[in-house]
């Protein structure tokens, strides 16, 4: 699930895969603004096939946070 | 014209929403038809399927719910979507003091809400795809405000507001816009008396009530790529209508 997580972020963002830590977070990259959110959001979705409840994509300001909000959607 | 584009129209079983529907499937778009009568959607459906591919939905765009398990229809249907016509709108006539708080919930629920909701679903799969174009459909009354409609017309207006914001919010990837219908002969004005219907004929310049197919060749313009540089604007089709 965390590498197709990374992927989803890296095509979204249109970042390398190797920026993705745990440590990236929403606005403190150029790539990663508001309307990046949404476009990731949808990356997202598409990707795990599934749909986000909108206070899980107020929540998810950074990739821990992300690979612990999928996991709720995702059987692992 | 829009060749191979999905579209989601809304309100789609009659009037303005199914104008729209057959323009738009002489033009090439598919179509994702919603409408709360399955019946009626069916038969546009079968009316239009030779065609292009016509995927029908029914349900209560009042139901944040529905509109959440619409969207997962059209991502496992289409898993596209370029075009969004909200069509579907309640209509309410009375005056301030005879108005009823539950309806003009219900009111703003049909025509405010459900846009919010479809236009934010729609944005994400625009926003993945860098393209879209979502056209509201307002009213004068929302622009000129008119007796007897104050809720109706606050409805409305509403949802320029909206879309002056999104088309911000969403620029360069969607354009968004909005289409201000005057007096339209469809079944949404059949409580109009005679009387009414004349006094509105005789205050319009080009002195007819619109036909649906009018304002949903405005919609198929500002849907497609002829309109390529129109965002955040209401387009008034009223025949010149300046005030109830």
């Amino acid at each position: 699930m965390e590498n197709t997580l990374k992927t989803a972020f890296a095509d979204a963002l249109g970042i390398e895969k190797e920026m993705i830590t745990d440590e990236l977070t929403y606005n403190t990259i150029d790539e990663w603004d508001s309307v990046a959110h949404m476009t990731l959001i949808g990356e997202i979705e598409d990707v795990f096939d599934i749909m986000l409840d909108t206070d899980d994509i107020i929540n998810m300001s950074s990739f821990t946070k992300a690979k612990e909000i999928i996991s709720k959607y995702v059987k692992q | 014209m829009l060749d191979k584009k999905y579209a989601l129209i809304t309100g789609a079983s009659r009037g303005i929403g199914a104008a729209t529907a057959r323009i738009f499937a002489k033009k090439g778009a598919n179509l994702i038809l919603v409408a709360r009568n399955k019946e009626a959607l069916q038969k546009i459906q079968d009316e239009l399927s030779l065609l292009t591919q016509v995927h029908i939905y029914a349900c209560d765009l009042q139901k944040s719910t529905e509109i959440k398990k619409l969207f997962g229809f059209i991502r496992t249907h289409t898993k596209e979507l370029d075009i969004l016509i909200h069509a579907a709108g309640m209509m309410y006539s009375a005056m301030q003091m005879m108005s009823r708080e539950q309806i003009i919930k219900e009111l703003f629920d049909t025509n405010f809400i459900s846009a919010y909701e479809l236009s934010r679903y729609a944005s994400k799969m625009m926003l993945r795809q860098k393209s879209g174009s979502i056209v509201f459909i307002s009213s004068i009354m929302a622009l000129e405000g008119a007796k007897a409609h104050s809720a109706y017309s606050a409805s409305k207006s509403a949802l320029k507001g909206l879309m002056h914001s999104l088309a911000k919010e969403y620029a360069p990837h969607i354009r968004i816009n909005c289409v201000a219908p005057g007096v339209v002969q469809t079944d949404m004005i059949a409580s109009l008396s005679k009387e009414e219907k004349e006094r509105i004929i005789a205050a319009t310049p080009l002195a007819r009530l619109a036909m649906p197919e009018e304002v949903a060749q405005t919609l198929l313009f500002l849907s497609s790529d002829m309109s390529s540089f129109i965002t955040s604007q209401t387009i008034r089709v009223d025949g010149g209508l300046c005030s109830f």
